[in-house]
């Protein structure tokens, strides 16, 4: 049976990929953050108990900015493939939070990386990276080759992503791809997102619920 | 995500549909699945939708949204992917919207509440 790793599991893309995994026959570890507050809902329809025989999801305390974590991790489960979702993942908060969105997304997958390599597990890893590294356009439409010019610190902090994971397969002959992914919606997208925040607003008002609803930039 | 770890070899891909779409024609379809007609009055940031049935105010553009850099239009040429991977896009704009609607109309009528966010 083969074993997936997903950082991110908790969020959006994390929980639809753990469902397809489980469904490919793949014994699914997720890493979830601890906080005060609840952040397993999108999973809870997976969840399995860990006292039960042969479960095949199992959830870990971990963070990207926890090294040892992640490094003890790997060892424990060596998985077969990696993917790494987790990340502070939110343009507009990057502003008001750019060293943490730093912290998490650019040295949370070095880190990721150095686990790999130092425990030498034979993995593969999926690095998630995002159209935001286009920022402002270098060319109409962007393709693999298309030059990047991040426009936020979340990009910023992507663009270091992209080129340690370029970096850690080229040094270290790691099997290690980046999905650069544009706009990705669904009913799981956060709330917080302008896609998600319009739907529920839309649902509301027209329910009575809510009388207005406030954006950004209507032409982006 | 999965494809890409069962190729041969490692690379890059751009996953996208190469279509645009701003977040005006997302919220007049949005509304517009709702039930509701959204008519644009004004410029910048005194621009307002207004539901066509009811007269009311119901959108309105608060700058603390606004971003210091904005990025420009983004549309990506998802060719690699289908040479590579065989991935094309299944969903696409209109279709996406009118799952996402639908889906809060029902946890909205189903539950009560889709749930506060405060920011």
């Amino acid at each position: 049976m083969k074993k997936a790793l997903i950082t991110g599991i908790t969020g959006q893309d994390g929980s639809y990929l753990a469902e397809l995994l489980l469904e490919k026959g793949y014994e699914v570890h997720g890493i979830i953050r601890r906080a005060s507050t609840f952040n397993t809902q999108r999973i809870e329809h997976l969840y399995q108990d860990p006292h039960e025989r042969n479960i095949s999801l199992h959830l870990h305390y971990g963070d990207l900015v926890d090294s040892s974590n992640l490094s003890r991790l790997i060892e424990k489960i060596e998985p077969n493939e990696i993917y790494n979702l987790a990340a502070q993942s939110h343009v507009g908060a990057s502003f008001d939070m750019p060293e943490y969105t730093a912290e998490t997304d650019a040295i949370g997958t070095l880190r990721l990386l150095d686990a790999i390599r130092e425990t030498r597990i034979d993995t593969k890893i999926y690095q998630a990276s995002t159209s935001e590294l286009f920022g402002k356009i270098q060319e109409m439409p962007q393709k693999e080759t298309t030059p990047f010019y991040p426009r936020s610190p979340y990009g910023v902090a992507k663009l270091y992503a992209y080129w340690i994971t370029v970096n850690y397969r080229e040094a270290y002959n790691l099997f290690a791809c980046n999905g650069i992914l544009f706009n990705h919606e669904s009913p799981r997208r956060g709330k917080r997102f302008v896609t998600r925040k319009i739907t529920v607003a839309a649902a509301k008002i027209s329910a009575g619920l809510q009388y207005k609803l406030y954006l950004g930039n209507l032409n982006a | 995500m999965y494809k890409m770890l069962q190729c041969s070899e490692p690379c890059d891909l751009l996953i996208a549909t190469g279509e645009t779409h701003t977040v005006r024609e997302f919220a007049e379809r949005a509304f517009e699945i709702a039930g509701i007609k959204l008519d644009w009055e004004g410029e910048g940031v005194t621009e307002k939708g207004i539901d066509r049935k009811t007269g009311n105010t119901i959108v309105e553009v608060d700058p603390r949204y606004f971003r210091p850099t904005e990025v420009d239009i983004l549309m990506g040429d998802p060719s690699k992917a289908k040479e590579k991977i065989n991935w094309e896009p299944k969903v696409k704009f209109e279709e996406l919207v009118e799952i996402m609607v639908k889906a809060d109309i029902d946890k909205l009528s189903k539950k009560g509440e889709i749930g506060l966010d405060y920011l």
